[in-house]
């Protein structure tokens, strides 16, 4: 294993080391997800639909076989290891809720069948030490009154009551309450002043048991720590996997259910919620476990648009306030923004960029990231470049460039023509997973052109007549690619020289627009008519035709727009993108 | 809508009621008859009617296309006989009288033909089944006595003529009214074969049989009884006719209970079994052995003795690929007795078949047509021919004196050995619990057959008429 | 003024006119509705009336006399005496009547879990899709297409008593299968008829439950695997909640089905027990179709209306008994106590 990637896992909170996943059938579905996840992020990956994602997503899950690649978190291998052991939570998009148990079954499943890895504590010590603790620092008479309260009243569980009062564990709780029991006959009156009497009634009730304790506990010859859990040679506390007992689920649903605001429904079945509430609801189950990696695979799909944005933002707090790290899967690229650390966008199986939301946005690795991220989406229209004037031309309209852009440009064919004459001279799986990347960026249809065996009983019997002539019908696999390859070298070549096409991109709120106004001159701008003019409330999104394209711009809503009106359309070449449209990438 | 649901149902409802108001008041005439007791009655009132007038042509009766639907209880090899003979009568009065039979098997006789008949649906007008299911039709009142039809038909229909040992039977208790006319007898038959007999003489009695197949047995290495101890024709007739040579009943008469526990019966009925049991136990006879095996057997000539169903006779001789003289038949007579010397030793049991006219017949012509057919059956020998091919001896005095009858083969080398006295063949009394004795007795049969020692026979005996008699006491229950 | 009234009334009775006329021209579309819906279902309404409503409310009626179908001047009307006959257990009829019942509960009791856990895990298993598991299904769904006829005379020659019968003479035994008395020697023809009756039934059931396991959501195991659930965990918060109401649905056929034992039992006896009442049914069946017990149909006409109690009471049992319900859950309460009680501390107590 390469010492890069032996680095990789070691430094890093959760490593993805080129993970493939190809169906039985053939079919390749993700190629080569690298990437390395650091605590308390939140990653996202967006991309349209059929791209790999909730693919990847049940890879890192366990839900899927991983057919290459690794997966390490903290530096532990989780390719085999079954879905419950890689410390793992997923909320799905159909929220999966068992339709037979209440809202408070569902999110105390996972703890009431699965044991969890919890110190071993000396119940009877801890007990001990907790209530010593409790008599010296209250304040007897609350202290008498609440507990005598509790006695009296007509709750069914008062020991857990006592419990919860007090912030002890159940087993002192039931000490407590046994040894207060005598005295809890008498009224309210007649207890005044016996503070000592009582502590010291409880003091010698846990005497023996304590004592019977030590005694066992030195027989045994375990040690303990300070807080009387076993603790081994090194005075490491011993981790044993145990279940948690009724009164723990309890507590821990209760704090979850009051995290999500989930208290009054929770003697509900799913069937009687609505979808943000069973959207929580698979939430709290996911949180209960108390395990360092989330995931949601696209869970705001199914709600409706105003409670998206909500559950959005409970989302992102709820991410902060528990601290894991989640992964999060979506085809919204609004979520992805706005809820991401980092983002990372797939089209077709391969990742296309991975960045943070600024990055993603300004800074756009190739056309696909660039159309995709960004609402309206990225005007983008053809224009040619003229390598002797340095401009980017189109009928007559002239848009100069700075001088450090020629030079970009021609470093850019430089690379990329020997990149693919490499790939030529040797044409193997690799280089057609290129060839494959490159059309995912680029958008192009590999299926229209691909070579198919022809279908048909006319074709077989042609086939067969063939066979028979001794004519050896060569399939080449990567016939296809090989063609694809050599008609972008072609360009490639062309285009590091001549004149040729380029795709230039502008964000909407990056073009200056102004209504024309009878009288006023106007320099260096196009006037167009608007085509649609949409009224989002505060800002108008004005479509006219520009180049040959459908353009989008805002505009403020002070004064009203028609389609009628003339436009004043200009930009600063700053705020263009400029990409090629062979292999997509940015210049 | 929902209106008019309710008015169905209310409808739905009203139909039920007057249809249950209807059953009521057809039941509101009688108080209603118990069941028929034992002993002779009276016939009160009729329940059968006659219509029309006999027409006649000097001597004899007019009859026109006449047609009469006869259902049989006879089946199988015996049904195509019967066919014949049947459509020699037609052809004989061709245009005067047409009958039309079908038949229907022993277990759903009674059944279907009394539905057919209380309902009036199909009914036949003549029936022919064992004599001693009429007992029961009768008491139903499902069929009519002959006594009208002869005083107005005149045709000579008189039990005299016919075996006095099966006319007996023929009031079903009914004082002086004439319910059935015997057809024949039958019961299971023994046939042998000569030359395995050699010089020995035929038994004659019960330990003369099991010597001279011991004998035969260790001379000639086989088992000399070829019998198939578990099919019904054996243990129908063969068991009953060892309780009769024993001295035994088949029910007390005057409860119609069935008494085979009695002191009387019980040493009876224990001889019975004992006697059928020695022959397997001596391995002169083997138990449980298929029909198939024992007709081989016989046939190979590796059995003396053949006990078969009369009806099958026939074919045993046309399959025999010998000497057809070599086989003839012997008497069951004293064969199972214990004690020979006494007069019920030589009984034989059997069935015999009876005609009778159902209720629904009316119009007097018919009923002489029936009379003429039945006369006509027991008195031609192109009846009585193939009948006795058939393995039916005629219970009829007319047939069994005439000559060519009698030189039949099967008549002469079979049925007159079979029954060497007419007198001594038996069938069952008058009851209407016959089918209870039956089936009981031949379960009982079977149970005790299964036991290779006597120890659980009187338990047995005892539960299957406990089984009897409960059946009795639940149908008179109401 | 008197104007003014008249005027009045008459623009009430107008519109009451236009009421009544509203009101009547929708009678009328209703009622070419129900006509056309009643003329559609009047088919079946007819037979049902005749062929059940009808002969039902003849044998309660006969039930209530001492009826002869053969002899009509026998009936006559008695009352409860059939009723009470039944309970009188010193009759031997009532005491084989009751002791069929025996008979076919124990039947019941053996043959109903057995025909659900069956097709239950056979079901679960081609679920998984080993290969060729579409053959396996065919082969599993097979028996059923034979009648109850066939399956009888198939068993039958292979489990006859003789030698003759197929797996004696495979064996070369002589075990009498099929014979033997209730509550004696006949638990081998008990096991006789559940293998037959399984080889039977299990395919009709096995085809609703595979149904069943595909509507369960793939979501679901995949949730309940990432809580940490194992097989047995998976089967028993997935699968069994979620096909439950189809179990039900499946047990009450079963239920009917097998208390109203005949089939089985008619074809796969011996000549020995041929006579011997195991399930009402068969009773019922004996009693009524032979001429001997024509007198006693009023009896037989009354055990069947107890039979049909029985069953009555029987699948309303289990209906109750698989219906849903909810245990009082009172979460929301003690999770309100809970967080009082938790703040109780500081402002009951407070610390000094």
């Amino acid at each position: 294993m390469g010492n890069v990637l032996k680095e990789r896992k070691q430094n890093s909170f959760m490593s993805l080391q080129n993970l493939v996943k190809v169906y039985p059938n053939g079919e390749k579905a993700v190629y080569n997800f690298d990437l390395d996840i650091a605590k308390n992020e939140f990653i996202v990956i967006v991309g349209p639909s059929g791209c790999g994602k909730s693919t990847t997503l049940r890879m890192i899950a366990g839900l899927e076989d991983i057919s290459g690649g690794d997966i390490y978190l903290e530096s532990e291998l989780l390719n085999y290891k079954p879905s419950s052991e890689r410390k793992m939570a997923i909320v799905f998009q159909s929220y999966a809720l068992y339709p037979q148990m209440t809202v408070y079954n569902n999110i105390a499943f996972p703890l009431t069948i699965n044991k969890y890895p919890m110190p071993k504590e000396n119940a009877v010590l801890k007990a001990n030490a907790e209530i010593e603790k409790l008599l010296s620092t209250v304040a007897w008479n609350k202290f008498i009154g609440v507990l005598f309260n509790v006695y009296n009243g007509n709750g069914k569980a008062k020991d857990e009551q006592i419990a919860t009062i007090f912030g002890i564990t159940l087993y002192a709780a039931k000490l407590l309450y046994k040894a207060f029991g005598a005295y809890c006959r008498e009224t309210l009156e007649s207890l005044d002043g016996k503070a000592e009497e009582i502590s010291v009634a409880i003091r010698a009730e846990l005497k023996p048991l304590v004592e019977a304790e030590n005694a066992k506990v030195q027989e045994s010859g375990v040690k303990l720590d300070e807080d009387f859990c076993e603790v081994d040679g090194d005075g490491n506390k011993i981790i044993e996997p145990r279940k948690y007992t009724p009164y723990e689920i309890k507590t821990r649903v209760y704090e979850t259910a009051e995290k999500l605001d989930l208290i009054p429904y929770l003697d509900k079945l799913p069937k009687e919620l609505s979808g943000g509430q069973m959207q929580r609801v698979a939430l709290g189950r996911a949180i209960i476990k108390n395990v360092p990696v989330f995931m949601m695979d696209e869970p705001l799909s199914n709600l409706d648009a105003k409670l998206r944005l909500s559950m959005r933002s409970e989302i992102v707090k709820l991410h902060n306030r528990i601290g894991a790290t989640t992964i999060y899967v979506t085809h919204d690229q609004t979520e992805a923004m706005t809820m991401a650390s980092r983002i990372v966008v797939m089209s077709r199986g391969f990742i296309q960029q991975i960045g943070t939301p600024e990055e993603v946005y300004q800074d756009p690795a190739n056309i696909f990231v660039a159309k995709f991220i960004g609402s309206p989406s990225m005007n983008v229209f053809n224009i040619y470049y003229d390598p002797e004037s340095g401009c980017l031309e189109r009928n007559d309209v002239k848009i100069p460039l700075k001088a450090e852009f020629k030079k970009r440009h021609d470093e850019f064919y430089a690379t990329a023509v020997n990149k693919f004459e490499g790939l030529q001279s040797n044409f193997d799986e690799k280089a057609r997973e290129e060839i494959l990347k490159i059309l995912s960026s680029t958008g192009e249809y590999k299926d229209e052109k691909k070579q198919q065996k022809k279908k048909g009983l006319i074709a077989l019997i042609k086939r067969l007549i063939e066979k028979q002539k001794n004519k050896k019908i060569v399939v080449d696999e990567y016939a296809y690619e090989k063609e694809v390859l050599g008609e972008k070298l072609a360009q490639l070549k062309t285009n590091a020289t001549a004149k040729h096409g380029l795709l230039v991109g502008i964000r909407p709120e990056r073009i200056k627009i102004e209504k024309v106004v009878a009288g006023k001159k106007y320099k260096g701008v196009v006037k167009v008519k608007s085509t649609v003019v949409e009224l989002l409330g505060g800002e108008y999104n004005i479509h006219f035709d520009l180049f040959d394209k459908d353009m989008v711009c805002k505009l403020d809503a002070t004064e009203k727009v028609t389609t009628d009106d003339e436009l004043a359309v200009s930009f600063s070449p700053d705020d263009l993108y400029i990409f090629d449209f062979v292999t997509g990438d940015r210049i | 809508m929902k209106a008019k649901r309710k008015g169905l149902i209310s409808i739905l409802l009203l139909c039920a009621a007057v249809f249950a108001v209807t059953m009521l008041a057809a039941c509101g005439g009688g108080g209603g008859s118990g069941p028929i007791g034992v002993g002779e009655h009276e016939i009160d009132s009729k329940w059968w009617s006659t219509t029309g007038e006999i027409q006649k042509d000097g001597e004899d009766i007019v009859f026109n296309n006449v047609e009469i639907k006869l259902t049989t209880v006879v089946a199988g090899t015996d049904l195509v006989k019967f066919n014949t003979i049947v459509n020699r009568f037609n052809a004989e009065y061709l245009d005067k009288i047409n009958i039309v039979p079908s038949s229907v098997t022993e277990e759903s006789y009674n059944s279907q033909v009394a539905k057919q008949i209380s309902n009036n649906a199909n009914a036949p007008d003549l029936l022919m089944t064992h004599q001693k299911e009429f007992k029961s039709l009768a008491d139903s009142k499902l069929i009519q006595p002959f006594n009208e039809v002869i005083e107005k038909s005149e045709i000579d229909l008189d039990l005299d003529n016919f075996a006095a040992g099966l006319s007996k039977y023929s009031s079903l208790n009914y004082k002086d009214q004439m319910f059935t006319v015997p057809v024949d007898m039958h019961s299971e038959v023994v046939i042998y074969n000569k030359k395995l007999l050699g010089d020995n003489a035929l038994p004659t009695n019960h330990s003369e049989l099991v010597a001279l197949c011991k004998k035969i047995a260790t001379e000639k290495n086989i088992t000399p009884i070829a019998a198939s101890t578990h099919s019904p024709s054996f243990y129908r007739f063969v068991f009953n006719t060892a309780i009769l040579q024993n001295g035994g009943t088949f029910f007390d008469t005057s409860n119609y209970n069935a008494d085979w526990a009695s002191e009387s019966n019980m040493p009876a009925y224990k001889a019975a079994i004992a006697s059928i049991r020695e022959l397997i136990t001596e391995n002169i006879m083997k138990k449980q052995q298929s029909t198939g095996d024992a007709l081989s057997a016989f046939l190979n000539d590796k059995a003396l003795f053949y006990f078969v169903e009369p009806w099958s006779v026939e074919s045993v001789l046309n399959a025999y690929s010998g000497d057809k003289n070599d086989i003839s038949g012997t008497s069951m007579s004293k064969w199972f007795a214990a004690d020979p010397s006494k007069d019920c030793a030589d009984h034989i049991y059997g069935d015999a078949h009876a005609f009778g006219i159902s209720k629904t017949v009316t119009d007097i012509t018919k009923k002489a047509a029936i009379c003429e057919f039945i006369k006509w059956f027991s008195e031609n020998t192109s009846a009585g021919i193939p009948w006795a091919n058939a393995g039916h001896y005629s219970a009829s005095k007319t047939l069994t004196v005439n000559s060519s009858y009698t030189a039949e083969n099967m008549v002469a080398n079979f049925l007159t050995k079979f029954y060497a006295d007419i007198d001594d063949f038996q069938t069952m009394d008058i009851s209407p619990y016959t089918y209870q004795y039956k089936s009981y007795l031949e379960q009982l049969y079977l149970a005790m057959i299964s036991n290779d020692t006597a120890d659980n026979d009187e338990s047995d005996i005892r539960a299957y008429q406990k089984k009897v008699n409960d059946e009795i006491a639940t149908i008179n229950m109401m | 003024m008197a104007n003014n009234s008249i005027l009045e009334e008459y623009v009430e009775t107008l519109e009451e006119a236009e009421i009544a006329e509203k009101k009547k021209a929708q009678k009328k579309s209703l009622r070419k509705e129900s006509a056309f819906g009643m003329a559609l279902i009047a088919p079946y309404i007819l037979i049902f009336i005749i062929f059940s409503i009808i002969p039902t409310v003849m044998g309660v009626v006969f039930s209530f006399m001492s009826y002869n179908p053969y002899n009509t001047a026998d009936i006559r009307f008695v009352g409860f005496q059939n009723y009470i006959n039944i309970f009188n257990f010193d009759l031997p009829i009532s005491k084989s009547f009751w002791s069929s019942f025996g008979t076919m509960f124990i039947y019941v009791a053996i043959g109903t879990p057995l025909a659900v856990i069956i097709p239950f895990f056979l079901a679960y298993y081609i679920n998984m899709k080993p290969p060729g598991y579409k053959f396996f299904r065919a082969l599993i769904y097979f028996p059923n297409i034979v009648s109850i006829t066939i399956m009888g005379i198939i068993f039958g020659n292979m489990f006859a008593g003789d030698s003759s019968g197929l797996i004696n003479s495979w064996l070369g035994t002589e075990i009498h299968w099929l014979s033997g008395e209730p509550w004696k020697d006949d638990i081998l023809r008990w096991v006789v008829i559940f293998i037959a009756t399984e080889w039977w039934c299990t395919g009709s059931n096995f085809i609703i439950f595979a149904a069943a396991f595909r509507d369960v959501p793939k979501n679901l195991y995949e949730a309940c695997e990432m809580d940490g659930g194992g097989k047995w965990q998976k089967i028993l918060h997935v699968t069994i909640p979620n096909i439950k109401s189809t179990v039900t649905v499946c047990l009450f056929n079963i239920l009917i089905g097998y208390l109203g034992l005949y089939g089985q039992v008619i074809v796969l006896n011996d000549f020995t027990n041929a006579n011997i009442m195991v399930s009402p049914t068969m009773f019922i069946q004996h009693y009524l179709s032979d001429f001997s017990y024509a007198r006693i149909t009023g009896y037989v006409c009354a055990c069947a209306l107890m039979f049909g109690i029985v069953v009555m009471f029987f699948s309303t049992i289990q209906r109750k008994a698989m219906g849903e319900h909810r245990k009082k859950s009172k979460r929301t309460e003690d999770c309100i106590a809970y967080f009082a009680d938790r703040d109780r501390f500081t402002t009951e107590v407070g610390n000094d």
